[in-house]
């Protein structure tokens, strides 16, 4: 995966995370090259968990956050999105009612609140099919750590072992929490539907 | 398709609106922090260069910086001996068949507290506090449903294993992903349960000794939930593959407590856990009193209603339509039809008088006429008001304001806050009543009832009716439900109001809604049936489908 943005080709285009944010720790402004590398990514992480609006204040914060801990980065770990992703979701989860309540109205209604600014002309409105409205409201109901867990491994692009460093668990965990994630939605996808629900019964 | 595609392609639409305004705020809160500190030293390595200088502070942006929160768990050494996994499980099992059993359909009042996001710092506590309701199956829930999920269907309850073990092997089975920890996938699954929903006292206590007959399950004693309160505790420890996974239960009289987890019990910032502070029965959605009164027939349809609004089998045809959108209706009251074109949002309304077309804008006086199937008229905030969309120009002056550190409005954002109506039935049912509709039995709820019955009729079903609606008739006083067959022959489950003023019944299209979709289906007032034979959208006001 390429991760370095159109603003990031001068002389430092070439130096990993980790070297960018050693240069910080005496002279701030290289922190920017690092916003400038990552924040479209993580924005857009971010913005499919909570919306645009919500989205540019995390982003910022993430990085502001991860500045105040640049002394603390480890110097061996070359590409830093990991250790951004993980502050990143971190402020997300201060606001997890509002992530909650974003899935619900998807659920409920089949509008996405969160694609609905990105629709510019009237007739353009985002409709969700069923499995969608689903899905959502299988998401709205995980557990939080199973939600960060899951989203980060599906929508950041991050390995198992990028998301075990996010978020500060073994690899392990991660694994069993995708697993465990994964069947709570797949059920949710199966539906509610009584009617359907024959083959469920134990043989 | 399989729940990871799906889980890809949500939202995977959102384009790449730039990073200008977060890159912004980011500067300037950096800027700030330097500045508290020691001056901006320039530049000395060429790789920054290039980069623009653009450290002044061009857009006051109020940036929340809290430092993430910890929290306290107390975990006393374990002093008392003797209790044992079979003793735990004896004990909990005993207290869960001294309770009564609850009707499904029956609203379960549940505040919980977690420990809020992770990872935290020790030592700090910052506890999140929520209320929320949900029905005893697990089927419904507002904001109750970061406490367990429903993962087996209520009504099938009675056909799981009356064994222990075999109940163990059938969650097991159950597993899709075929995990090789069955230990953590069948706690995992009983957690669900117990804390999904409200079992049947003779599973709740099943769910113990299924608990006690996994391998690697242990007690804890001494435990004390995030909330203080005396607990015991059954435990499966932490394996490569898994966090530690906890049910807490009253130290005395052994009821559900908490659920936490442990990625590293030998570190406090790595728990997470939910506590439930109090859970009780109540009368319906939204309310806080305490009642035992089994759900009326009312408030059963209302739910199902609800249950198919969210689990949606057949989404109903007119589902996705823009505010804008001219809707055509015929709708027919004892044997005349009136043909009626309204916008989905009713800011508008449309029909033929004699021969001519009359139009009526939601702002005009006209509105304001009961012929019009305006809810409230110009006196009153539309109930779904349009959310700006702003054209490419809009948005292209924005992202250039931005840019050039000009303070602008975002455009996708209305200017003031939109109205909105309340989002729990006996609220919202007070807040109608306010609205005049020219009824005299207020205190009959008739105003809320006229009003329900013209949003009903007029609105586009934009995005789709909320249930809150039907709660809210479920509400008042001395409502029944009767199953008619109407003029066009369609069977229709009728909420009928004792009040004789006004509208005095709204019907539901029931062989629909067996069918897995919502279709609302017309009223009655003063004996008279109105009923929406079809709606369908069109060009525009006069145009017909």
């Amino acid at each position: 995966m390429t991760h370095q943005s159109r603003a990031d080709t001068g002389a430092c285009a070439d130096a990993n995370d980790a070297t960018v944010i050693g240069l910080s720790r005496h002279e701030p402004e290289h922190f920017t090259v690092l916003f400038r590398r990552h924040a479209p990514h993580i924005q857009r992480y971010v913005v499919r968990r909570l919306g645009q609006d919500a989205a540019d204040d995390i982003v910022a914060e993430t990085f502001l956050l991860a500045f105040r801990q640049r002394d603390s980065y480890d110097q061996a770990r070359a590409d830093a999105r990991p250790w951004l992703y993980g502050i990143a979701t971190n402020l997300i989860g201060r606001h997890r009612r509002a992530e909650i309540r974003l899935y619900r109205a998807l659920a409920r209604t089949g509008a996405d609140p969160v694609m609905e600014p990105f629709t510019d002309r009237i007739d353009d409105q985002v409709s969700a099919g069923t499995a969608s409205r689903r899905l959502a409201a299988g998401l709205a109901r995980l557990p939080e750590e199973l939600r960060d867990t899951l989203l980060l491994v599906v929508w950041s692009g991050l390995s198992y072992e990028e998301a075990a460093a996010a978020l500060g668990v073994p690899v392990g965990t991660v694994r069993s929490r995708v697993s465990r994630a994964r069947s709570r939605l797949r059920r949710a996808l199966g539906g509610m539907n009584p009617a359907a629900s024959d083959q469920e019964s134990p043989a | 398709m399989n729940e990871l595609d799906e889980l890809s392609r949500l939202r995977a639409e959102v384009p790449d609106r730039g990073t200008a305004r977060a890159e912004e705020i980011f500067r300037v809160a950096l800027a700030e922090e330097l500045s508290s500190q020691r001056p901006v030293a320039s530049p000395s390595r060429s790789c920054l260069r290039r980069l623009r200088p653009a450290w002044r502070l061009a857009i006051a942006v109020p940036l929340v910086l809290g430092l993430a929160a910890g929290v306290t768990v107390a975990v006393l050494p374990s002093g008392q001996p003797a209790l044992t996994v079979q003793l735990l499980a004896d004990r909990a099992a005993a207290a869960a068949l001294a309770r009564p059993p609850v009707s499904a359909g029956q609203w379960v009042y549940v505040q919980t507290e977690d420990t809020g996001p992770f990872p935290r710092r020790a030592g700090a506590h910052h506890p999140v506090v929520q209320d929320g309701w949900m029905t005893a199956d697990g089927t419904l829930n507002y904001d109750a449903g970061i406490i367990g999920d429903p993962i087996y269907p209520y009504s099938k309850l009675g056909s799981l294993p009356r064994d222990p073990a075999e109940l163990d092997a059938y969650f097991v089975s159950q597993d899709p992903v075929k995990t090789d920890n069955k230990g953590v996938v069948d706690f995992s699954q009983i957690r669900s349960m117990l804390f999904g929903m409200v079992l049947p006292p003779w599973l709740e206590a099943e769910m113990y000794h299924a608990l006690a007959l996994i391998p690697a399950i242990r007690v804890k004693d001494q435990v004390k939930d995030i909330a203080g309160r005396p607990g015991v505790a059954f435990v499966l420890p932490p394996t490569g593959q898994s966090e530690q996974l906890e049910i807490i239960l009253d130290a005395s009289d052994y009821h559900l407590l908490a659920q936490g987890s442990w990625d590293d019990p030998s570190r406090p910032s790595s728990h997470q856990e939910t506590a439930i502070l109090k859970e009780y029965l109540v009368a319906g959605l939204g309310s806080t009193h305490p009642s035992t009164a089994p759900p009326s027939a009312a408030e059963l349809a209302a739910e199902r209603i609800d249950f198919f609004q969210e689990h949606l089998i057949k989404p109903p045809k007119i589902n996705s339509v823009t505010p804008g959108q001219w809707l055509y209706r015929d709708l027919r009251t004892g044997g005349k039809d009136q043909e009626i074109w309204a916008t989905a949002d009713d800011s508008a309304q449309a029909e033929y008088v004699n021969g001519t077309l009359q139009v009526c804008k939601r702002t005009d006086t006209c509105a304001a006429s009961e012929h019009w199937l305006m809810p409230a008229g110009p006196n009153y905030s539309l109930i779904y008001p349009p959310y700006p969309h702003p054209t490419k120009a809009e948005i292209k002056q924005y992202l250039q304001d931005l840019r050039h550190h000009v303070k602008a409005a975002s455009p996708f954002k209305p200017a003031k806050p939109l109205p909105t109506l309340p989002a729990y039935p006996q609220p919202l049912l007070d807040k109608l009543n306010t609205y005049s509709t020219g009824c005299a039995d207020v205190a009959g709820d008739c105003n809320a009832v006229n009003v329900t019955a013209n949003v009903l009729t007029g609105y586009g079903n934009y995005p789709s009716l909320n249930a809150v609606w039907f709660y809210a008739l479920a509400d008042v006083p001395g409502v029944s439900v009767q199953h008619i067959t109407d003029p066009a022959g369609q069977h229709d489950i009728a909420f009928t109001f004792p009040s004789q003023d006004g509208v005095t019944a709204i019907l539901v299209n029931a062989d629909l809604l067996n069918a897995g979709t919502i279709q609302y289906a017309g009223y009655v007032r003063n004996g008279q049936q109105t009923l929406v034979l079809h709606q369908a959208p069109v060009s525009g006001p006069g145009a017909r489908p």
